[in-house]
């Protein structure tokens, strides 16, 4: 038993090479159509999500978009390559929301798996792991679920649908600059900003700074300070934020953060007259848990729901089977999926270089705000926001691209 | 802490240091040369490289856990700042990350010197709950260091992304550090340095009372431990080209550190390297083949209760009891002095 134990030991080496891939990744030459006859009977893609740990809600958001989409292309008999149709298999790995675990997924699945393709991850540092190794193998990657701009410097694989988090922090200047003219804010706002320690924060900051720089006589940031993620206690940031006397209180948070930072946020007796928690504020959890303490805060973020166009309707009713509330996660891990099963039937294959180049060379349609993605040399998009504001009766409301609003802001936030 | 197992009668050119060398150098050599014989064996490669990554870090945890028996969770903190020091300076000054192996080998075993004075002073859990506290504010200070100093170095809990860098490159050098570890921790073993942890192991007070410098020992154990992970961190970086500190300084990380050695044989030459070898091509092979995240971990948690409770030498202790050639030489205690 015992000889037989160490026998399957040294075993576990030998069936991982063999069973492993020996192949690296391919790159045909752009541009060579792969002919029906080279079209695989089944294609792989790949994924690490954060099913467990602190990012377990984007990631099961993402997982079931991804499941859903790959659901329909099966169900239809697979998705149409060069005139014959191919079966998609999904291999999704739970990261437990650590980058490391996710780097060593992704090459497991890359290597090992001989996946075909990636689909992407959620969170910025998780994100940021993912697309190095991508990189290092040379692995077409099509992510929804980072937004840092650090994530895609010296990148050549990977591509995200999601904005900047400097774009998301101008986005809500511009809006701001209307209010001003409105003359339902001041000039100059006094701002007070609080970010999360990380490059989402440190870029959110960046934005309203810059901002700041190009328009003196309407904004003036009088406070600024970073925050540790997963905070349980923010009353001493708070009340700094309550001495500094500002006329807006912009935050850029993950949404337990957000949550935990609004319910003392409001203990504290504090207002004002602009509040935003960057792109949180609209998730059904929070809202759930906040109740009133949410109403009239604004975002910004990637997509909504109550965006008008068919496109979204469609979308809403097909992925109502899920049952999961239609927030941004769901809508990008749908998109993702889209484009890159879009770039396979343009490619007529799974040639990397050659998914690669039409990825990050065609312009998608999309119902994200804009209509189309169009990838730049870094591999990120730069759409445009949606902004939202909550509601007192639980909703919340589009008001601002002007074209996509649904109502009007309540600006200055009502003083109760 | 450690038990002497019986001399099982091998010949003594067979338990010879000159012997286990070699077969260390043969082992080492074998894996390097992966990418030359077999280049498109990336699975085999990644196997490897992080089998020799978690050998490297638990004979370096080894020294000090196994040998001088202070249980240390905190080593992810040399880890963390050997892959940190080398990762900034390649960020930095585009200086090759492995030219600076020896850097980061030494940043962290100054480190080592600094929490290892004061700490090691302490015995059994105190001294444990003491490394606790170092790697869980080796992680907070990595994460607020840009803050703090008011610099763009480590980039918070975003992390690091560093430029591109071979890997097959960064896999010979893996090979190397593996064998330099393990020559490094035979040569311990063997001499009276060893001869030292191990008296400090079973009863400090009567090692200080024959003479054995029970401080300094420990001392210099605990860098030479803090020296190896730290150059395992620096493969880390080369390799995977992305540094956070959650994943660099996790408890994690340090709570692997101690597992490894004591499935694979705490206090031995090759046991840690049999607990790498189970902890990272095992465990992986069997999420695999399951498609479960969970039954590796269910598995390495009933393996670790069975070893500590039937064979406290694990792995290496199990092929020991075979009496098999390959167990004998690998029997901790064989051709000792």
């Amino acid at each position: 038993m015992r000889r037989l134990a160490i026998v399957a030991l040294a075993a576990i080496f030998t069936v991982a090479a063999c069973g492993g891939s020996t192949t690296p990744p391919s790159s045909g030459a752009p541009g060579s159509a792969a002919p029906a006859a080279n079209v695989p009977d089944t294609i792989k893609l790949g994924a690490s999500l954060p099913l467990t740990g602190a990012d377990s809600t984007p990631g099961k958001f993402m997982k079931d978009a991804y499941e859903l989409y790959i659901k329909q292309l099966n169900d239809a008999g697979g998705l149409v390559v060069s005139g014959k149709k191919v079966k998609i298999d999904l291999r999704i790995e739970d990261n437990k929301s650590d980058a490391a675990t996710s780097g060593q997924l992704i090459e497991k699945l890359i290597t090992q798996d001989n996946v075909d393709l990636m689909l992407g991850g959620y969170n910025t540092t998780t994100v940021a792991q993912e697309v190095k190794v991508v990189n290092r193998l040379k692995m077409p990657y099509v992510g929804g679920g980072g937004a840092s701009s650090s994530i895609y410097v010296d990148n050549q694989w990977a591509v995200g649908i999601l904005a900047s988090i400097e774009k998301l922090a101008l986005t809500q200047m511009e809006f701001i600059k209307t209010q001003q003219d409105a003359a339902k804010l001041p000039k100059p706002l006094k701002i007070a900003v609080a970010y999360e320690n990380s490059s989402h924060g440190k870029e959110f900051l960046a934005g309203i700074k810059q901002a700041e720089t190009a328009s003196p006589d309407r904004f003036k940031v009088v406070f600024s300070e970073t925050f540790d993620l997963a905070g349980k206690d923010y009353t001493s940031l708070l009340n700094k934020v309550k001495d500094a006397n500002a006329d807006a209180y912009m935050v850029d948070a993950r949404v337990n953060d957000y949550i935990t930072m609004q319910t003392q946020y409001k203990q504290l007796g504090m207002y004002h007259l602009y509040e935003t928690f960057g792109p949180r504020g609209a998730e059904k959890a929070a809202r759930d848990a906040l109740k009133a303490s949410s109403d009239y805060i604004v975002a910004a973020a990637w997509f909504d729901s109550l965006m008008p166009g068919d496109s979204v309707k469609k979308w809403l009713d097909t992925i109502k089977v899920t049952g999961d509330s239609p927030e941004w996660y769901l809508a990008s891990g749908w998109e993702v999926a889209r484009i890159l099963t879009g770039a396979i039937q343009k490619a007529g294959g799974v040639d990397k270089q050659k998914v690669r180049d039409i990825v990050f060379n065609t312009t998608w349609d999309t119902f994200f705000p804009g209509g189309s993605f169009k990838f730049g040399k870094n591999g990120q998009v730069d759409n445009d926001y949606v902004m939202t504001q909550n509601t007192p009766d639980g909703n919340r409301i589009i008001i601002w691209p002007k074209d996509l609003a649904t109502g009007t802001a309540t600006v200055p936030i009502p003083k109760k | 802490m450690t038990a002497q197992p019986p001399r099982l009668g091998l010949p003594r050119w067979l338990t010879s240091i000159w012997t286990q060398a070699a077969l260390i150098v043969a082992i080492g050599i074998v894996i390097a040369l992966i990418p030359v014989v077999q280049p498109r064996a990336l699975n085999l490669q990644r196997l490897a490289f992080f089998v020799l990554w978690y050998a490297i870090m638990a004979t370096g945890w080894n020294i000090i856990g196994g040998y001088a028996g202070q249980i240390s969770f905190g080593h992810s903190a040399f880890l963390g700042m050997g892959a940190y020091v080398s990762g900034v300076l390649w960020y930095t000054t585009k200086i090759d990350p492995l030219l600076t192996l020896p850097v980061a080998g030494l940043a962290a075993a100054a480190y080592s010197f600094l929490v290892g004075v004061p700490t090691l002073r302490l015995r059994g859990p105190y001294f444990a709950i003491a490394t606790i506290g170092v790697g869980e504010a080796s992680r907070l200070f990595a994460v607020n260091f840009d803050d703090i100093f008011g610099v763009t170095l480590t980039k918070g809990v975003t992390g690091l992304s560093l430029p591109n860098y071979d890997a097959e490159t960064v896999h010979y050098a893996t090979a190397a550090v593996f064998v330099l570890a393990m020559l490094t921790t035979l040569w311990i073993r063997r001499g009276v340095f060893g001869t030292g942890l191990f008296a400090i192991n079973m009863d400090r007070d009567a090692a200080e009372t024959v003479g054995v410098p029970t401080a300094r020992l420990q001392v210099l154990a605990l860098a030479v431990s803090a020296f190896f992970c730290a150059m395992a961190g620096t493969l880390y970086a080369a390799r995977q080209q992305f540094l956070d500190p959650a994943s660099m300084f996790g408890f994690d990380k340090s709570i692997a550190l101690v597992l490894i050695p004591l499935v694979g044989g705490l206090g031995t030459v090759w046991g840690p390297v049999f607990g790498a070898l189970l902890y990272s091509a095992g465990l992986d092979q069997i999420q695999s083949a399951s498609r479960n995240p969970y039954l590796p971990s269910l598995i390495y948690g009933v393996l670790l209760v069975v070893i500590v409770l039937f064979e406290p030498l694990g792995i290496v202790g199990l092929l020991g009891r075979l009496r098999a050639p390959l167990g004998r030489l690998l029997r901790p205690s064989e051709g000792a002095p």
